[in-house]
């Protein structure tokens, strides 16, 4: 979950699909010609050159695009920045006082965090492992008693995501340990 | 960004991939190629020999093609249509959204699943090993394999599975739907 | 009589300013990792590591984890500059874990 721009992603992948398909339909076309394509015969150096700075082009595109993809995350949760220094929370801080909060629920089996910015500011991507047959509203309710604490904690109030998700290997362990 | 906006923008972007993955493998492999383009050129232009396949050979093969060179096209076309379908496809991740006033709130439908069917074994007063959830967009599918001679009546559980749904607000809705297996296990 | 002079080493310094860190972060010295940097002439001070906190719902947690991080770095300045004797610019502090305990309530 980052600020990658996702519309920019589909269309890269679309603007491919149509240079893969159009390769496609030329070498086609030159075996059993439908259109009118202009073939390409002249190979004079400097076509070649030509052909060489394109390719390094779409090279130097390419990777940076891929550089920029995944930016977005931070480690920070909350910061505070003044003349004499900074003030820094990582997310880290806030997985490791939600997993103590939650020790009790026992259909809570881990707790992790990501901090990412979202729309200039910062925002905590919360993931709560569940056993596979939990009650999902104990869980909720739970984190959000843990939040409100947080919020008072951090003395600020942090855009957060809650993401539920099935803890399975977990859930094995215990049910291992039961029999 | 308003906070309601950043929020609406957490859930969206958790409910749909990102394609950033697709994007860097297509990219990535368009460089390598590119790259050997651009060398097997500029090794052409300096008249020296190509690495593997110099852009005179490559264009005369491709002038007439033959078997190899259909079936790079066919190729790809097939590598097109893989990509096309990544470009338009939505990615849905298999999650479902829940209502709550501070946080934003996505549940993997794996989970969801399952709590489903818990809820609805005890209310089935069944251990969960006979009950099974499936979750997808909009509907819950839940089987349940009663025990030999206790019946077990579907309105009842599709009540109590109905009851855990709207009490957790989800986006999109779901709709439950009970079967009650044909055959039961002897003892419970 | 001449006054004498005490030759600090980076190393030595280091030490103590981590010490002086840990103390006040309330955790041991071994999670405590301090950066010592110029600062325009003054000391510039780069600490990261865990702070001890207390339990989400307890019931007389304190002040909240952002003050007690300024505190720290208010505390740790006079401290270097006092035990240390240098003159101290940025204090930048990183917190990277949280270390629950509960504390104890004052009588």
């Amino acid at each position: 979950m980052t600020s990658t721009n996702r519309l920019l992603n589909r269309v890269i992948l679309a603007v491919l699909a149509i240079a893969a398909l159009a390769g496609a339909v030329y070498i086609a076309n030159r075996a059993y010609p439908v259109v009118a394509i202009p073939t390409v015969t002249e190979l004079d150096p400097t076509t070649l050159w030509i052909v060489a700075a394109g390719a390094l082009l779409v090279v130097v595109l390419a990777l940076a695009v891929i550089i920029t993809r995944g930016r977005g995350h931070s480690r920070v949760a909350v910061s505070h920045q003044a003349d004499d220094g900074v003030a820094s929370i990582d997310a880290r801080v806030v997985a490791d006082l939600i997993t103590d909060d939650l020790a009790l629920v026992p259909d809570v089996t881990a707790v992790t965090t990501r901090a990412f910015r979202v729309g200039g500011g910062r925002a905590l991507e919360l993931r709560v492992s569940v056993r596979r047959s939990s009650d999902l509203r104990v869980v909720v309710d739970a984190v959000d008693r843990a939040v409100a604490e947080l919020d008072d904690v951090l003395e600020e109030r942090i855009p957060i995501l809650l993401h539920v998700v099935s803890g399975v290997r977990a859930n094995l362990a215990r049910r291992q340990r039961v029999r | 960004m308003t906070e309601k906006k950043i929020y609406s923008r957490l859930v969206r972007r958790s409910l749909h991939r990102s394609r950033s993955v697709a994007v860097s493998v297509a990219l990535a492999i368009t460089a390598l190629a590119a790259a050997y383009v651009g060398t097997e050129s500029v090794l052409a232009a300096l008249t020296s020999p190509p690495l593997l396949l110099s852009p005179e050979a490559a264009l005369a093969a491709v002038d007439k093609p033959g078997q190899w060179e259909l079936a790079g096209a066919a190729a790809l076309a097939v590598i097109a249509l893989v990509l096309l379908a990544l470009a338009i496809a939505p990615g849905r991740q298999g999650r479902h959204e829940v209502a709550n006033e501070r946080m934003a709130v996505v549940v993997d439908d794996t989970a969801l699943a399952g709590a489903i069917g818990a809820s609805t074994a005890a209310a089935a007063r069944l251990p969960v090993t006979r009950v099974a959830g499936l979750v997808s967009r909009t509907r819950a599918d839940i089987r349940v394999t009663p025990t030999s001679g206790a019946p077990l009546d579907a309105d009842t559980l599709t009540a109590s599975a109905s009851a855990l749904i709207d009490s957790l607000d989800l986006h999109p809705r779901l709709r439950p739907r009970v079967a009650i297996a044909a055959n039961g296990v002897i003892g419970s | 009589m001449t006054p004498g002079r005490v030759s600090v080493t980076a190393r030595a310094l280091q030490r103590t300013v981590t010490a002086i860190a840990a103390g006040h972060l309330g955790v041991p010295v071994s999670n405590v990792s301090v950066r010592l940097v110029d600062d325009g002439g003054l000391l510039g001070i780069a600490v990261t590591g865990p702070l001890r906190l207390p339990p989400l719902r307890s019931p007389n947690r304190g002040s909240g984890a952002v003050s007690r991080v300024q505190v720290a770095r208010a505390d740790i300045r006079s401290d270097v500059a006092s035990i240390a004797g240098s003159a101290v610019g940025s204090v930048t502090v990183t917190i990277t874990r949280a270390i629950v305990i509960a504390e104890k309530r004052v009588r």
